[in-house]
């Protein structure tokens, strides 16, 4: 049995939760051997953040080559380039502006976005300990879209919006917390239930605000615009929106990332976890604080694109098992490929653009369905 | 059986009967006009404005759409009909769903709503017993119809809404001819823009009454192979690369200026020719179909046809209002309708539309 560790020893209870990542047993006992039912997962966990990076890189290549306005791959590689060595321009500007004013900001954004959206929502299924968890749970989707739809409302889209779902996502997170018994929230037994349904209140509150202010919007000017914006599209990326979107999903990325053994103790149960002298409330709050924080980011960003933060840390599970030293940098890494390559669809499949949110549950929805019937087959057998 | 009800229909005009008139909508139903049409309601947008022009004034006007209010109240009839800016808009909903005991407690003895969208939003107020005159969207031509219908709906009418359908053809026809005689490769690359801010675009693809528009003055729609109100991106807008780019009116903020300091745009050919223009605004906005739409049309081919010879539109304009609204206009009404400040650094504009001093 392991020793009960003061909290103020943060090296010590990482030491103690690294040997933990991934080799529990139900009971919570520690095994040291790597899980025999899965004996590469240790070793695929490690590779899986350099596959992973790989995949996002030939991604977001493949995502600067194409697009509905032709330009030749050499073109493409030679405009990349000319910053860095002297070229003479053998291209127009046309195609240096379609390069570097809309597929660099694109390309950035939905891999920014990707990989905040994708996790928030492996964070939230850490702390629930529910892997049906998303960013939606929480609500902070719905009120982070009732924000930016209200900035449309009474000022008009652009900058209005964003702050809108900088301040709906922050004000949902805020609610579920109060709903959910403040300082307490989450914490003790029906505590995680209690938060779900929290969130579920107020994903109802957005959701029906949402509606009614589309009664109330114009149907000529701002209904189109709510519409478009809530259907989610990365069509108006752009340097103003990637540092909307930048700094509080790296921020997010940072907190999350940097709790992850304290993640992987709470996954597996709250009372080991203060065992192990993990201050359980404040690695609760502080993740959720950062999870609703990316997914507001994310919607003030390109609106509401969903199923991501679902389907993309379940993937990462299945191919690299869930080793915490390394699952959060491989989810956050597929988040971006994911996500550049679904926009590169939604961009280039037909002449009009395809909404990115109808997209990724489309192709979300199919995904998780054979998902859970491989869980299922798992319980099972 | 539709040819006989239009011919019994005629046979009551011509009589100047006042029997109850059976006329079949655009979209095929059998409509039972009232002996005397006083109040009607319309959720129809453009038929508000159409209604004062077909019945001279809004007096039998009870209840309208909030966006022709908006319109009304925005634009040049509210000037011209203060009483307009009054009348009742609480029937409609998102998608023009009615609002049916809305709608009866302006105790219309017509309602006018859109047939093409479906029978749900029809049917509530027909179930009440209202004659409700559903209309078509889709080719700026059925507007003619629409005249023509309105014409029949307000009780004395019937002539007035004939005489402008002709007139709407008429004109319709002549730019049809004189488009026939254009050579393909004459024919200037066209998009129109219902939707600009945030680089996020949407076009006007086919079934939409802006396609048929810019087919109909001589000019080839880039985006006549998507349907309906599409989204496009920037790469998309490159790759079409029109000669000349049509703003809607409906954006506050979308101006000729805006693009020409947009620098995602700069390798457009209509932004580096300046052939980039914003609709103009009367008695109705000219991008959808209205009484207005000949106007639009002349405004177009003067625009995709600079060297055509056409009639001054000033003087058009003049002549037309004086027609549907019995209003004259003055030079600054006439600047202020074809937003010639908005248009003022556009190719041609001034030199097209501006007023001439005459000596």
């Amino acid at each position: 049995m392991m020793p009960m560790q003061p909290v103020d020893r943060p090296h010590a209870v990482c030491a103690d939760l690294r040997v933990l990542c991934g080799n529990v047993h139900k009971n919570g006992e520690v095994a040291s051997q790597p899980n025999p039912e899965n004996p590469f997962e240790r070793q695929l966990g490690f590779i899986g953040p350099w596959l992973l990076a790989g995949a996002a890189l030939v991604a977001a290549l493949l995502s600067l080559a194409v697009g509905r306005y032709s330009v030749p791959v050499d073109t493409v590689a030679l405009i990349l380039l000319a910053p860095l060595i002297d070229l003479s321009p053998s291209w127009s500007e046309t195609e240096s502006q379609v390069v570097w004013a809309v597929r660099v900001p694109r390309t950035l954004l939905a891999a920014i976005v990707g990989a905040g959206l994708a996790l928030a929502g492996a964070a939230l299924q850490g702390v629930f300990r529910n892997p049906l968890a998303d960013p939606q749970i929480l609500g902070v989707s719905s009120g982070a879209a009732l924000g930016g739809v209200f900035g449309i409302l009474l000022v008009g889209t652009g900058w209005p919006s964003m702050v809108g779902a900088f301040a709906g996502g922050l004000a949902a997170l805020a609610a579920v917390f109060w709903l959910a018994g403040g300082n307490h929230s989450g914490v003790g037994k029906g505590g995680t239930v209690m938060l779900v349904l929290a969130g579920l209140v107020v994903g109802a509150v957005g959701a029906a605000g949402i509606a009614l202010a589309k009664y109330a919007a114009d149907p000529d000017n701002q209904l189109p615009a709510i519409v478009f914006w809530l259907l989610g599209s990365l069509a108006a990326a752009d340097a103003e929106r990637l540092w909307v979107a930048v700094p509080p999903i790296l921020l997010s990325a940072v907190l999350i990332i940097g709790l992850r053994f304290h993640l992987s103790a709470l996954a597996v149960g709250e009372e080991d976890a203060r065992r192990l002298g993990v201050p359980v409330r404040t690695v609760r709050l502080l993740t959720l604080g950062a999870a609703g924080l990316a997914t507001a980011a994310a919607v003030a960003a390109c609106g509401v694109v969903g199923w991501v933060g679902l389907v993309v840390p379940h993937l990462v599970r299945l191919a690299f098992g869930a080793d915490h030293r390394w699952f959060f940098i491989s989810t956050a890494l597929a988040g971006a490929a994911y996500l550049i390559l679904v926009d590169i669809v939604a961009r280039t499949a037909v002449a009009a653009e395809i909404p990115l949110g109808a997209l990724t549950a489309l192709l979300g929805a199919p995904i998780f369905a054979v998902l859970l019937r491989r869980l299922r087959g798992d319980a099972h057998g | 059986m539709r040819a006989l009800l239009c011919a019994s229909l005629l046979f009551c005009c011509a009589t100047g009967a006042q029997a109850a008139a059976t006329v079949t909508d655009q979209n095929g139903r059998m409509v039972k006009i009232p002996d005397r049409v006083e109040r009607v309601a319309t959720l129809v947008i453009p038929a508000a404005s159409m209604s004062i022009a077909v019945d001279h004034g809004p007096a039998r006007l009870v209840g309208i759409h909030p966006s022709a209010r908006q319109e009304i109240a925005d634009g040049f009839l509210g000037r011209i009909f203060p009483a307009a800016k009054r009348i009742r808009a609480d029937m409609a909903g998102e998608n023009f769903i009615p609002n049916v005991e809305a709608i009866l407690a302006t105790k219309p003895d017509l309602v006018i709503q859109w047939g093409d969208r479906g029978s749900a939003i029809v049917d509530p107020i027909a179930r009440v017993g209202l004659p409700v005159l559903t209309l078509r969207y889709g080719d700026t031509k059925l507007a003619a119809e629409w005249l023509q219908l309105l014409g029949t709906g307000f009780t004395g009418r019937d002539a007035r809404g004939k005489a402008l359908a002709d007139q709407f053809l008429r004109v319709h026809e002549e730019i049809a001819k004189a488009s026939a005689s254009i050579p393909a490769n004459r024919k200037p690359r066209v998009v129109y823009l219902h939707r600009t801010q945030g680089n996020a675009f949407q076009v006007a693809g086919y079934n939409t009454s802006m396609d048929s528009d810019i087919r109909l003055a001589g000019g080839v729609n880039v985006a006549g192979d998507l349907p309906g109100f599409s989204s496009v991106g920037v790469e998309q807008l490159l790759a079409w690369a029109p000669d000349v780019v049509l703003l809607n009116s409906f954006e506050k903020d979308a101006r000729p200026a805006a693009l020409f300091g947009n620098s995602l745009l700069a390798g457009l050919p209509a932004v580096k020719n300046k052939r980039v223009y914003v609709y103009p605004r009367g008695g109705f906005r000219w991008d959808p179909p209205s009484q207005e739409s000949p106007l639009a049309w002349r405004w177009l081919q003067a625009l995709f046809h600079p060297d055509m010879r056409v009639p001054p539109l000033r003087t058009e304009m003049i002549a037309t209002y004086l027609e549907l609204y019995g209003h004259e206009l003055t030079q600054s009404d006439l600047d202020a309708i074809l937003r010639m400040a908005d248009n003022a650094d556009s190719l041609h504009y001034r030199e097209k539309f501006a007023h001439k001093e005459v000596r």
